[in-house]
């Protein structure tokens, strides 16, 4: 669909046009970088983050042993850095572009005694994403880019496994899976260093992703 | 290059240092939270040997009063369940308490008699020590939260109301120890310092479900286990000391980790 409508769209552009050597003339390729941050990303602990977290102790069923050690800690708040995306992409034809993401989304919580507030251990999650991508900019003007891209690649989610029972006692669990990420509307802004940001995005970048970025243009390349 | 690198550089540390809060942490619980915890259980336990004890001392009674009191004794200690007897063994009716007795007044000393709850689930050997005082035992019951054991003495107090389904407050002594119904991970040992007073609560639904004793004075130490750490035992020491309390005012001052609070 982005492909038929993005391209439809350059068709529409050259319309009227003479045919010929004028619209399949040289197109330059162009290099695309940039960094974001994308709130609401979808990670492995999706359900829990967004869904409502739930305390081990308040679904556990309740026995003597979770009751007491339930009491004897709790927890701190849930700090996110959201989704730091490094991208990079090259532009092949007008409406296209291929590339990949780079992504990192942290989330950060103590764990703290009940008796003096000491931190006893932390609820961590790192989680990395490798996605590659596929922009369709179905608006292209010299200042401005409409576009929208999909993506698919794979993922790695590496978080404490606290035991609450015994506290001393830590585990790293590792999660691995897809990475997704289905962008619906994109625009950047500027020319060789612009800004963008993207909405309606369900994936691993963000529901909403603002970030900069820089275009290179190397003079001795083209397709 | 260098100059895009840098840029990109600091603009990924910018975005960095942008994380927020995405879940309020949940609210301290009291610091002593767990030793109350400890406490409610082992209270509970205690409660569960005293109930059933009480149960055949009132059958006691009963079964010892002339036959013109009998229908006056039954209806206020037993509203709701009748004491029947078939030989030496006492059910009341329509519940899950049997009491069986070794045909002497539970009055006399070295009389033995034994409770059962729960088709044996929770079960107590009571035996007469003294004047309206018994020794009372219990091994491997359960209460369906926890199962333990207890060596109890249990000495008969005029109640702190003379009507209703009271007929004895007791004072405890002795000790006990449980753990988890489902599983040994954790393991409480409990002794009794200073004599604990036992009252009767919730007299007007006797011998439901939610009847208890509760404790209303005295001094209990608790060690609780844990088995399963690591393979290395860890042992935690908690005090609750209810001296204070007077009367139905309970002032729970409980000790765990060092820290006293009030309860």
């Amino acid at each position: 669909m982005f492909v038929t409508f993005a391209n439809s769209q350059e068709r529409i552009r050259y319309a009227g046009k003479p045919t010929g050597k004028s619209i399949k003339k040289s197109f330059p390729i162009e290099f695309d970088f940039r960094v974001s941050q994308g709130l609401l990303p979808i990670t492995y602990d999706f359900p829990a983050n967004f869904l409502g977290e739930r305390d081990y102790y308040d679904v556990a069923p309740p026995t003597i042993e979770n009751e007491y050690y339930g009491a004897q800690q709790y927890q701190g708040n849930l700090y996110s850095t959201g989704s730091l995306n490094l991208s990079h992409s090259v532009r092949v034809k007008k409406w296209l572009e291929v590339g990949a993401v780079l992504s990192y989304n942290g989330s950060f919580r103590n764990i703290y005694s009940t008796v003096d507030h000491s931190v006893i251990t932390t609820d961590n999650r790192h989680s990395f994403f490798f996605t590659p991508t596929i922009r369709f900019a179905w608006f292209t003007r010299e200042w401005v880019r409409m576009y929208s891209s999909v993506g698919l690649g794979v993922g790695v989610m590496i978080s404490d496994d606290p035991q609450f029972r015994n506290v001393t006692f830590h585990e790293k669990e590792i999660q691995f899976g897809p990475s997704i990420q289905l962008t619906g509307f994109g625009i950047s802004v500027g020319k060789s260093v612009f800004g963008f940001a993207e909405a309606g995005a369900v994936g691993t970048l963000g529901l909403f992703t603002i970030g900069i970025g820089y275009r290179i243009k190397p003079v001795s390349k083209s397709f | 290059m260098k100059k895009l690198i840098f840029s990109l550089v600091l603009a990924v540390i910018g975005l960095t240092v942008t994380s927020c809060v995405i879940e309020e942490g949940s609210t301290p619980p009291r610091e002593t939270q767990a030793g109350k915890v400890i406490f409610n259980y082992t209270e509970q336990f205690i409660s569960n040997n005293v109930v059933l004890a009480d149960i055949a001392i009132k059958i006691n009674k009963f079964s010892e009063a002339p036959a013109e009191q009998k229908n006056a004794i039954e209806d206020r200690f037993f509203p709701q369940f009748k004491p029947r007897a078939t030989g030496n063994t006492w059910n009341l009716l329509n519940s899950n308490y049997v009491v069986t007795t070794d045909g002497k007044s539970l009055e006399t000393i070295g009389a033995k008699w034994r409770v059962s709850q729960y088709n044996d689930f929770f079960v107590i050997n009571i035996e007469c020590t003294g004047s309206k005082q018994w020794k009372v035992t219990s091994q491997m019951s359960s209460n369906g939260q926890i199962t333990g054991s207890s060596d109890l003495t249990i000495k008969a107090l005029l109640p702190e109301t003379s009507s209703g389904a009271a007929l004895f407050d007791y004072s405890v002594s002795g000790s006990c120890n449980y753990h988890a119904y489902s599983d040994n991970s954790i393991s409480v040992s409990c002794t009794i310092k200073e004599l604990m007073k036992f009252v009767l609560a919730n007299q007007q639904s006797y011998y439901q479900a939610s009847s208890r004793f509760y404790a209303a004075g005295g001094k209990i130490e608790m060690v609780v286990t844990n088995i399963n750490d690591n393979d290395t035992e860890k042992r935690d020491l908690i005090i609750a000391d209810l001296s204070s309390s007077v009367g139905t005012n309970i002032v729970n001052r409980i000790t765990f980790k060092g820290v006293t609070q009030t309860w």
